[in-house]
């Protein structure tokens, strides 16, 4: 009723450019021509672009550690997530609120906690941490997002189909994989974007479990920041930016995903 | 072999090991001595909860806790009548307004947090813009409190806004204006309708916003600087480079204890919240 109220617009307004104005303005600074850390007025330069390309520390940090991450976590959390969705909606016993609220306990517990539990574990009972217990951390984060999406897509699928499929003589097993799995493929696939950018996104558990052969690019504009301040650091964010931008984007556009909880 | 075993036991082997093993770890750990050569020896004691009294550490407890209730706060503040504007707003309008509200959720927080310091810092844009238009640089906020608040509400406020706008968007607009044909104003169905009924929701936000903000590392480092240090930061330190692990561990349980003391009480707040709708 108030949605057009004048005094609410604004304020959503103002809700808006808060959200918006520290993204806008590190995407600004990647294009100033002078290593000053400001929003250049007049003109542009690509310089700070080139040199996140000459730098090893960056190029590495993206190319070889924050993207194969981000992909064996997604598909290791896209696969466990979408079968354990699968189970909850179709057993009998768990399909209770209270077994759903545990299988997203990992969203209440305190990342740091997760990331400083996991590495004192690899340290004491395994060969210290590497790219895996990184993947694996993430994937453990990723895990809900997955749920989320595919249980929102399976309890919206008709029952009827697969009835249908049952009685043209299929197994329980094929009438889901030939009946229903088609339908949820785009939830699939967004629960896999979800858990792609939460570990491309993660600062909290990299702080621990990236090593210095694993420096992840979140970890490497954090060490920047202290060490040389220059636009590079702005030039890496924007390249972060876009990269989740754009796979949110694709996640709304392409599959028709209701963003949001 | 039951279809659920094969279903669910991926996530729960998951689980087990990297989420309950790991912090029954830190459970038993945290009791133990600490020890320079070994990390811990297996001595019970109570010295590392003991240690959290002293005045340094009680402070930094005190200031995550602060830190944490005061950014819930705020983004409930904020986040209440944003998420009122995207559940009520037109289907053509929410997709667009969406997006800008999760794309920045899902951008990393050290660049956000990189944002905000160019923008807020002593050299930063507001100060140079504001001293271009004669109004001198006015701000300095870096290094406090405040700064550290601003980036974790800008962090946290849509893990406030979208469980609250999932919340509005079930209560039938007709009830909005049946209040309003019964001469209710704005206010009082803020207070009798739409909070009550949108509890739940600012519930389930509050618990990810607080849960998130108590255990950041970056956003104090960044902003607060060595004056404004939360529990992420002597945590990280304690394993990083003290190597008191014991220490660090009995620091995370805190870390736990708390967030589940903030479930209890905001269940409670959402109860009193909800029963208000009873005595229209």
């Amino acid at each position: 009723m108030y949605a057009r109220h004048l005094g609410l617009r604004f304020f959503v307004f103002g809700a808006f450019v808060f959200l918006l104005a520290p993204i806008v303005v590190v995407v600004g600074v990647s294009f100033n021509p002078t290593s000053a850390l400001r929003v250049p007025l007049g003109d542009y330069s690509l310089r700070w672009y080139g040199k996140f390309l000459a730098t090893p520390g960056f190029r590495d940090a993206l190319i070889l550690v924050s993207l194969p991450v981000a992909i064996v976590s997604s598909a290791g959390a896209t696969v466990v997530g979408t079968l354990a969705a699968i189970g909850l909606t179709r057993s009998r016993y768990v399909a209770s609120s209270a077994l759903g609220s545990i299988l997203m306990l990992p969203l209440l517990i305190p990342s740091i906690l997760l990331g400083a539990a996991l590495y004192l574990v690899s340290v004491a009972f395994g060969s210290g941490t590497n790219a895996l217990t990184l993947a694996l951390g993430h994937m453990l984060l990723g895990i809900p997002y997955v749920i989320r999406v595919v249980v929102a897509a399976l309890v919206a699928v008709d029952p009827r189909l697969e009835e249908a499929a049952r009685s043209l003589g299929c197994t329980p097993v094929q009438a889901f994989r030939r009946a229903v799995l088609p339908i949820l493929r785009s939830a699939i696939l967004s629960g896999a974007i979800f858990a792609f950018i939460v570990s491309f996104s993660d600062i909290n558990l990299a702080l621990f479990l990236s090593g210095p052969e694993t420096t992840t690019l979140p970890i490497q504009i954090f060490s920047q920041i202290f060490w040389e301040s220059d636009p590079t650091i702005a030039a890496a964010s924007t390249m972060q930016i876009v990269v989740v931008g754009c796979l949110i984007l694709a996640m709304q556009r392409l599959f028709r995903i209701k963003l949001g909880f | 072999m039951p279809a659920w075993v094969w279903l669910l036991g991926p996530y729960l082997t998951v689980l087990a090991g990297m989420l309950l093993l790991p912090l029954v770890y830190l459970a038993v750990i945290s009791v133990f001595t600490h020890d320079p050569k070994a990390f811990w020896k297996p001595i019970l004691t109570d010295v590392n909860y003991l240690r959290l009294l002293d005045p340094y550490y009680a402070n930094v407890l005190l200031r995550t806790l602060r830190i944490g209730l005061v950014t819930t706060l705020v983004c409930a503040v904020i986040g209440f009548p944003l998420a009122y504007w995207l559940a009520r707003c037109s289907p053509r309008v929410v997709a667009g307004a969406l997006f800008l509200v999760v794309m920045p959720m899902m951008v990393s927080t050290v660049i956000r947090s990189f944002g905000w310091m160019v923008l807020l810092g002593r050299n930063g844009m507001i100060n140079t813009v504001s001293d271009a238009i004669g109004l001198g640089s006015w701000l300095s906020v870096m290094n406090t409190e405040t700064a550290v608040v601003t980036a974790l509400v800008h962090i946290c406020l849509p893990l406030m806004v979208l469980p609250t706008m999932a919340a509005i968007e079930k209560i039938p607009v007709s009830l909005e204006e049946a209040a309003a044909n019964l001469g209710a104003g704005a206010l009082p169905l803020l207070r009798r309708v739409l909070i009550p009924l949108a509890a739940p929701g600012l519930v389930s936000g509050a618990l990810l916003v607080f849960v998130v903000a108590i255990s950041v590392v970056v956003t104090p480092a960044l902003m607060g600087g060595r004056a404004n240090r939360m529990l992420g930061n002597e945590i990280y330190d304690l394993v990083m480079t003290a190597l008191n692990w014991p220490f660090a561990a009995a620091m995370a349980i805190v870390l736990i204890v708390l967030v589940l003391v903030f479930l209890g009480f905001s269940l409670w707040v959402g109860n009193i919240l909800s029963r208000r709708t009873g005595r229209i």
